[in-house]
């Protein structure tokens, strides 16, 4: 089971997931299964953790032919990014199966085949591959917001919809165009990541085929203005999904753009990183400061997430070795924190029927152990040191500072934004009175705490010891950096001399 | 190396294991039932006390040490290295950091026993002291951090333990908004303190971005960047230490319980702005005219909240304008490059602030949580001990010589004069009489004349002994303290400003004895105008005054709150609600409305096709397959 162990851990909760929704098991069966299959695939992560060195290379990598006339290939293979995201996943998605109880068991079945195909998503490294499992992805997203989501879920999973299947489109037509790139140049077919990155691509259509890329990837992330899904989505998505969504989901967008767009489309990254920057820098503001507005505790955290995909975002178009860095370290900083305040926000549903700030208050007194989880998530969330949030932010903000000191100066009010609208939403939720309602608001059951513990001892291990993360990411960040000054030099020489300077 | 260590880390560590260990036995026994509060107030000691025996051979370690290798260092681990920045969590101990360390261990430790006393029969009281270890644990890191990195992390964690102790009486919401206030307004200045940061880094950080390495670089900064660097950081400060414009948090901060209020927000927290200025002295003293902008925000912010405090009728409310009067002062000092001057007025605030804010508790305890001063009136004979022991505080505050505020602030107030800001100089004095003058207003009312209210007056009682020794103590530092730095005038060799010399980049201000009398004589003679006029008010019982005009836009503290929460926190909000409710669905979501309107249109043009009968779907498949093998015997050809 080793040998293909990326192979295993993508298609084995996709296997044990439609095994669910065909055999009729029982609530609670399918969800112990679930969790023994998402266990698995953890261990099988830890297990690979051990044996990856971190090189900057692709590891574990597994080559099939699929359509060979057409050289699609089934090719896997993970690098210190790709393994970081893929750890992320496997990490939080047993949570899941702990905390969500008491669904129908197609709800798990849909959770497992999405885990898997996210699996696949990331460890892909042929472009057709990729495609195939971003849209696999999504369906089981689909049908998890339309059956199980709440009273306006019709709405939002059709504006999911609309969104993703129009960013698909356009990346469908760019990788189409990318391999007939190849075929004009080499004489063969290839959708292979790295033999795509010696295309020397330039004109007017290489730019569309970037947009193409880019604008799939940043209607998932989301960058501003291609956010306005999110915030219904994920508030009409049950915990459970919304926690795919934010946690992981979103995190494969900001891995795309690494793993494909600058590698492969260096000159138009670095012509275009200002406005790019830019618009990423406004969406965290503008997400930042709406999220104050809101009633709904879900919302707020769609909105705050948001924010922070935003400064994520950041980091990836100042393309220095500090801003990537802490990109690719805070995606898994921000995936505990989000995740775990998500799947927090559920129980406070499911045990209250509510997510009405205004409805709430007194749960630290009700639920301290409750309380403490959700504080330190929150306190990862506003990045303070310590926490992990703290580390990624902070490279990211000196990353930017040294891209542009305008938009540096900018995404610093990260700081002051999110303890606005955090700490407003914890003082009228867990402070103050509590009233009937919160009154019977039942603390984390020992199960609970166990499943979230690990999590918690995660972020706070990322504060104090981030080291051990980033000496593994921070060779394949520097790989990418490289790649794209490199390319940089046939063209977009004027941008690029602008990203000299700084130096 | 001779300078590097192993037990410098412990010294944090210490606490942060007790704050760990007290929370999760706290976590851990809520809900059933709970370890007894002699328990939990032993363990809590613990850590405080062993740091401060640690801090005290810190400082025998470097007197043993010559002068130009004082300090230890130690590296625990790599924290992060990333390109060309590579941060270690290391601490250093040099001359400053070591009274800084002595001071916040002794008054931490007193502290902590105090609230044995104070906070006994709280429900939560164990969760009170995971926060008072969590907050020593973060205050020593801020002083021993080795660079700027390390002492975000100290500076952001009494900033969270500073709003979970504002915040503790979590039931009220006025409370909790103001543990918020705390937290936001600090951000602000954590904004500046953080762009400073990246800004020194991308400058000179690259050639080791601890304290050491910068000072050796600093000399490679252009001009132009040092003051940017001075001024954001000096935001940063602001922000903590409560100055002008970000002062606004502090007063509300007194809604904490008050050991808290002595311990973070009198005592140890509320210094740190102080200590970061003298810290990157090295900067600073290469940029006077930023320097001289900073004395002016610390003498005006001492000069507005003297103000506030002569109309406050919350007792800790006066203080806490007190705090940040005194917060000024030493501002005054650090910017005219009086560094250990403003350290040493950090020091003996240290001590005779915390002992106010403890008596204050004292009273507040036996009034049954009572902070109204017309409340009280007379409590001298019932409360003597508190009153003797706030009595020395007072003098301290006041700047009577020989107490220990009269040597430190005089010694500021000299340094601007030397220097020859008499503005400052004059503002400084000015302000001196206002102090002596809200200072005994307070011991005049509250322990003089006769009581306001006889049924609390006959229940007050003097504190246990937990509360009253701490008391004692810091009162003989109170009185003392300021003989540890005794200039030459009075025969003394300024012990505290040699000790920290190799750590600052001083400019000895070097003048005339004559000035020296100058400057002692007017802060004497302000001190005395200043206690007479609350005598003649005060001093035998005094009612209520309603206050109009003048005195009631000063008790409304200007009202600068309501102007913030106008110019602020409205437009803030309400741009929150307009994205919230209007903008983000009807403007910013014009790009998905086009989609789906194209989508929608592509639709109902292909809807023409599904006419629904058999034989027109028969014709499409034909005229597709003729298509289709048109295609295919084209590429056949």
């Amino acid at each position: 089971m080793f040998d293909n162990v990326l192979s295993t851990m993508i298609f084995l909760p996709i296997v044990i997931g439609l095994a669910v929704m065909l055999i009729p098991f029982g609530s609670n069966a399918a969800r112990r299964i679930g969790l023994a299959a998402s266990l698995l695939v953890l261990l099988l992560g830890v297990r690979a953790y051990f044996s990856f060195t971190g090189s900057g290379q692709l590891e574990f990598a597994e080559t099939r032919n699929l359509i060979e006339t057409l050289g699609i290939a089934y090719r896997l293979g993970v690098d210190g990014i790709s393994f970081f995201v893929l750890l992320t996943g496997a990490v939080l998605i047993p949570i899941v199966f702990v905390v969500v109880r008491d669904r129908p068991r197609a709800f798990y079945g849909n959770l497992l085949i999405t885990a898997g195909a996210m699996a696949g998503a990331i460890a892909a490294c042929d472009l057709v591959l990729f495609y195939i499992f971003w849209e696999i992805m999504l369906i089981p997203i689909f049908f998890m917001i339309g059956l199980y989501g709440g009273p306006d879920r019709r709405a939002a999973t059709i504006k999911i919809m609309l969104y993703t299947v129009s960013g698909s489109l356009l990346m469908l037509a760019s990788i189409i165009y990318l391999g007939a790139a190849f075929h004009a140049h080499f004489g063969v077919w290839s959708f292979e990541t790295i033999a795509l990155t010696g295309l020397d691509l330039s004109g007017r259509t290489a730019t569309l085929a970037f947009f193409g890329f880019m604008l799939a990837f940043a209607i998932k992330i989301p960058i501003f203005p291609l956010h306005t899904w999110l915030p219904d989505a994920y508030t009409e998505a049950p915990a459970a999904a919304t926690f795919l969504l934010s946690a992981i989901m979103a995190k494969i967008g900001i891995y795309a753009v690494i793993r494909f767009i600058m590698p492969v489309f260096g000159p138009e990254l670095v012509h275009y990183a200002v406005p790019l920057a830019w618009a990423a820098v406004i969406g965290l503001i503008y997400c930042g400061i709406a999220a104050i507005g809101q009633k709904d505790m879900k919302r707020l955290l769609a909105f705050s997430s948001a924010s922070h995909m935003g400064v994520l975002a950041l980091g990836l178009f100042c393309l220095n070795i500090q801003a990537l860095t802490g990109s690719i370290f805070q995606i898994m900083a921000h995936a505990t924190s989000t995740g775990l305040l998500f799947l927090l926000i559920g129980m406070i549903e499911d045990r209250l029927q509510t997510r009405e700030i205004a409805d709430l208050g007194g749960i630290a007194r009700q639920a301290p152990i409750f309380a403490f989880f959700f504080a330190v998530a929150l306190l990862a969330s506003v990045g303070l040191p310590g926490t992990s949030g703290f580390i990624g932010e902070f490279l990211i903000i000196l990353g930017a500072i040294k891209f542009d000191t305008t938009i540096g100066i900018f995404a610093a009010t990260t700081l002051i934004i999110g303890v606005c609208y955090m700490l407003w939403m914890f003082q009228r939720v867990f402070f103050e009175k509590g009233n009937d309602r919160t009154a019977g608001f039942t603390d984390l059951s020992a199960a609970e705490t166990l499943a979230f513990l690990p999590v918690i001892v995660l972020i706070l291990l990322m504060g104090v010891f981030p080291q051990p993360f980033i000496a593994r990411i921070e060779p394949a960040a520097q790989n990418h950096i490289a790649t794209v000054q490199a390319t940089g030099r046939t063209s977009g020489q004027i941008a690029l001399d602008h990203t000299l300077q700084q130096h | 190396m001779a300078n590097t260590t192993t037990y410098l880390g412990l010294i944090p560590l210490l606490p942060l294991v007790g704050a760990a260990v007290i929370g999760f036995l706290h976590l851990g026994t809520c809900k059933g039932e709970r370890l007894p509060e002699r328990f939990y107030g032993l363990l809590a000691c613990t850590a405080p006390i062993l740091t401060f025996l640690l801090a005290v051979k810190v400082f025998f370690d470097l007197r043993g040490l010559p002068v130009e290798t004082r300090f230890l260092s130690q590296e625990v681990f790599t924290w992060f290295k990333v390109g060309e920045m590579d941060i270690a969590m290391g601490f250093l101990a040099d001359p400053l950091s070591s009274l800084m360390l002595l001071f916040v261990t002794f008054t931490g430790s007193l502290i902590h026993i105090y609230s044995i006393g104070y906070m006994a029969k709280d429900e939560s009281f164990a969760k009170f002291f995971a926060y008072l270890n969590l907050f020593l644990g973060s205050m020593l890191i801020l002083v021993l951090g080795n660079g700027p990195v390390v002492m975000f992390v100290g500076w952001e964690g009494v900033g969270l333990c500073s709003y979970l102790l504002i915040s503790y009486y979590s039931e009220d919401r006025s409370n909790v908004l103001a543990g918020n206030k705390a937290f936001i307004v600090n951000r602000i200045g954590d904004f500046g303190f953080v762009l400073g940061m990246a800004f020194l880094f991308w400058a000179i950080g690259s050639g080791g971005f601890d304290y050491i390495s910068l000072k050796a670089n600093a000399h490679m900064l252009p001009e132009a960047t040092v003051i940017l660097v001075c001024l954001l950081l000096f935001l940063g400060a602001t922000g903590k230490s409560a100055q002008i414009p970000l002062y606004v948090w502090l007063p509300d901060a007194m809604a904490g319980p008050t050991p808290v209020s002595a311990l973070i927000h009198a005592a140890t927290m509320v210094t740190a702005g102080v200590y970061m200025v003298a810290r990157f002295s090295f900067l600073y003293a290469h940029v006077a005219a930023v320097g001289v902008f900073i004395a002016w925000v610390g003498i005006i912010t001492a000069l507005v909240s003297a103000i506030y405090g002569m109309y406050q009728d919350d007792i800790k409310k006066v203080l806490a304008y007190s705090t940040v009067s005194q917060l000024g002062y030493m501002f005054a000092g650090v910017g005219l490059a009086a560094y250990s001057a403003g350290i040493f007025h950090v020091f003996t605030h240290a001590f005779f602030k915390a002992l106010l804010f403890l008596g204050a508790g004292s009273v507040i305890y036996a009034m049954h949580h009572e902070q109204n001063i017309w409340k009280m009136g007379g409590l001298r004979s019932k409360l003597p001990l508190t009153y003797k022991t706030m009595l020395i505080g007072s003098l301290a505050l006041a700047g009577c010589p020989p107490f220990s505020g009269f040597f430190s602030k005089d010694e500021i107030l000299y340094s601007a004069l030397a220097s020859g800001h008499t503005g400052i100089w004059l503002v400084g004095v000015l302000v001196a009489g206002m102090t002596a003058y809200y200072t005994f207003r307070m011991i005049f009312v509250v322990f003089h004349g006769s009581p306001r209210d006889a049924h609390a007056f006959d229940h007050a009682h003097e504190p246990p002994a937990v509360m009253t020794v701490p008391l004692v103590i810091l009162a003989i530092g109170a009185l003392f303290a300021g003989f540890l730095n005794l200039p030459a005038l009075f025969g003394g060799s300024q012990q505290v400003t040699h000790w920290l010399a190799p750590s600052l980049a001083e400019h000895a201000h070097e003048a005339a004895h004559s000035t020296e009398i100058i400057a002692i004589a007017a802060s004497v003679a302000a001190f005395f105008v200043g206690i007479l006029i609350a005598w003649r008010k005060f001093g035998q019982g005094a009612e209520e005054p309603v206050f109009r005009g003048f005195a009631s836009f000063a008790y409304h503290t200007f009202r600068v709150n309501e102007f913030y929460d106008v110019i602020l926190v409205r437009p803030y909000k309400a741009i929150g609600g307009a994205i919230a409710n209007f903008i983000d669905a009807n403007i910013t979501d014009i790009p998905a409305q086009v989609i789906a309107w194209f989508y929608r249109q592509a639709g109902s043009l292909f809807k023409l096709l599904q006419v629904g009968y058999v034989r027109a779907y028969a014709i499409y498949m034909i005229v597709g397959l003729s298509v289709m093998s048109l295609l295919l015997a084209q590429s056949f050809k």
